[in-house]
């Protein structure tokens, strides 16, 4: 582990976990409010295509959310 | 054509973002270094996409003439390329560096760091570029071994593009540090290397060398991915 985070650092950090949130709900809206079927040619497809993908980077946002709090 | 709402709503929520983006590199690292972080990144990635666009990979014209016949589909732009789509690469980049380097991973090795963000760079953009290809918020135009319905060199793109530039923010700008393969020519047009004043020309510098060096890169992914697509009838 490095040094400890300043409170500023800490919420530096909490914005970018806001930021990538904020960017995959924008990026989920989109989907949903536009052509929902993607690559695959169905929606349910879709949809279990975007759980996929963002299952590693939600995880890293909580992981680093766990070592904010 | 899809709703409107479709391209505003992307370009205006990124553009929000962004800001937020923006506060989050001020709080880590303070506004100079933040202003470092942004600035180098957009001045990068305008280059990058602007030549991706002279080169015919991609368009962004898909909703000219949505408001009008002389609106060219998004508000701002820079140069060929729509400002947001700037703006939501450094949003990536930043949060990922500032994550990375600050919580999860802080003190590793740089080039560990910048690995882990480009691997988590590819991990959001294999979702953003599915749906805005789905949604024709761009459009790939050039014949490429796909995958997605995105040639597979946009994939090697957005991790060169973080690995690189992650890299070139942490050793000119946070660590402050020389590179050994960039001394001697470093040396021969920046009289004082390693000193805070010479900061900015050193980042310039390095900035575009490391420009230079990617598009060279991802050239040559792209003609090899172009040769496999025409041997292997998959353009």
């Amino acid at each position: 582990m490095g040094p400890e985070l300043t409170a500023a650092q800490k919420s530096g950090a909490k914005a970018s976990i806001l930021v990538i949130v904020l960017v995959l709900v924008l990026f989920v809206l989109v989907l949903v409010a536009g052509h929902p079927i993607m690559y695959f040619g169905t929606g349910l497809a879709s949809v279990a295509y975007t759980i996929v993908v963002y299952t590693p980077v939600l995880a890293l946002c909580a992981l680093a959310y766990r070592r904010l709090r | 054509m899809l709703p409107w709402y479709i391209p505003v709503g992307a370009e205006l929520g990124t553009i929000v973002i962004a800001f937020v983006v923006a506060f989050a590199g001020v709080k880590a690292y303070g506004k100079e270094r933040a202003a470092y972080f942004l600035a180098g990144s957009v001045l990068w990635t305008s280059i990058i996409e602007n030549l991706g666009v002279i080169d015919k990979s991609y368009t962004y014209y898909t909703y000219a003439g949505l408001f009008g016949p002389n609106y060219s589909g998004y508000l701002f732009w820079v140069g060929q390329v729509p400002l947001w789509i700037e703006l939501g690469w450094v949003v990536v980049a930043l949060s990922l560096f500032v994550l990375i380097h600050e919580v999860l991973l802080p003190g590793r090795s740089p080039f560990l760091q910048a690995a882990v963000a480009g691997l988590f760079a590819v991990n959001i953009d294999l979702l953003i570029d599915p749906v805005a290809v789905a949604n024709n918020l761009w459009m790939w135009i050039n014949p490429s071994v796909y995958m997605l319905g995105v040639p597979a060199y946009n994939f090697a793109g957005w991790f060169c593009l973080i690995f690189f530039y992650d890299l070139l923010f942490n050793y000119t700008i946070l660590q402050n540090k020389p590179v050994a393969v960039l001394g001697r020519i470093e040396g021969l047009f920046l009289r004082d290397r390693y000193t805070s004043n010479a900061k900015t020309a050193r980042f310039a510098f390095r900035l575009i060398v490391t420009i230079l060096m990617v598009a060279v890169l991802l050239t040559i992914v792209a003609a090899v991915l172009l040769a496999v697509a025409k041997t292997g009838g998959v353009a």
